[in-house]
């Protein structure tokens, strides 16, 4: 990304950010509904050879709702999405081992704070999202979970 | 009645994708409480047709399993949130299920609330108790929460 603006500039959308999204993607800082999304990516993947996966970002306590899940994948396999993940926040205490989505850097159950954050940023999965790079760090902090707010 | 919000495609608020009505207002005051700002009647804005068909036509979706209400505590504007039931019952009939989010029990609600029951299918009840915390349960915050299937009276988690 440097290097581009190097030579390019910032160009809104484009360059103005830590990171690039790929064209037949929603960005992930849109708030959308996981349905709109697929909707949307289910008619440019195809034009992929790779790199074309389908995020679809939910709370972590989708762990307790199998239905939801089984709505989401059954809908991008019905709109053409060949690669697909349904990513939550998953946190472990090294310590005592519990599992779960962590408020912060410590562990909800024996506050320790020897623990990791997984996650997944281009398809690459990392036992500990801190250690991915700057622009990867960046993307991941700018994503919002997959739902519509409606006040009007 | 005032509602404080709508959020479509929430995946925490009860089984599948659901559209969740936050209506405003509460009187339980739950210390820890996830939505203090819900607690005034007035907060958010007026319930009114022109929402209720933005409402109606996200529940209308296939992906879409049923319509939550919760707040603030429905129950506490319940004529309105009667009527909302009666007209969501002869959109969708019972190709659609309601979950119902309150701080009273399930015993005082058939006591008190019994023509509202009988249009949902599934109540979550008790108030929320920070000594009772369990971010693993399903669907509900503290420990002394039910979810409570209405056709049978049983819990389900």
């Amino acid at each position: 990304m440097k290097k581009f603006k190097n030579r390019f500039g910032v160009i809104p959308n484009v360059s103005d950010r830590a990171y690039f999204t790929n064209s037949m993607h929603v960005p992930v800082w849109e708030e959308i509904t996981p349905f709109h999304k697929v909707d949307i990516e289910g008619q440019l993947t195809g034009y992929s050879s790779a790199g074309c996966i389908t995020y679809v970002e939910v709370d972590s306590k989708v762990m307790n709702n199998i239905d939801a899940l089984e709505s989401i994948i059954n809908y991008m396999m019905d709109s053409d999405i060949p690669y697909a993940a349904v990513n939550f926040p998953i946190d472990n205490c090294k310590d005592c081992g519990y599992s779960g989505a962590f408020e912060g850097d410590t562990c909800p159950i024996c506050e320790s704070e020897n623990i990791e954050h997984l996650g997944r940023v281009t398809g690459y999965l990392s036992s500990d999202v801190r250690r991915f790079n700057y622009g990867k760090q960046s993307e991941f902090k700018e994503r919002v979970d997959h739902e519509e707010h409606i006040l009007i | 009645m005032n509602y404080s919000g709508i959020v479509n495609c929430s995946i925490v608020d009860g089984i599948g994708f659901r559209t969740t009505l936050f209506i405003s207002g509460c009187k339980h005051c739950c210390e820890g409480c996830q939505n203090p700002q819900t607690w005034d009647f007035n907060a958010g804005r007026p319930y009114t047709e022109e929402v209720e068909e933005i409402l109606f036509d996200r529940i209308s979706e296939d992906y879409i399993k049923g319509l939550t209400l919760s707040g603030g505590d429905p129950l506490y504007s319940a004529d309105e949130v009667y009527e909302l039931l009666v007209r969501f019952r002869e959109r969708f009939g019972d190709t659609k299920s309601v979950w119902l989010y309150t701080g009273f029990k399930y015993e005082y609600c058939k006591e008190h609330f019994s023509k509202i029951l009988d249009l949902c299918d599934v109540l979550v009840d008790g108030t929320y108790k920070c000594s009772e915390r369990d971010t693993t349960l399903a669907f509900r915050g503290s420990r002394n929460q039910r979810v409570i299937d209405l056709k049978s009276g049983e819990e389900m988690f």
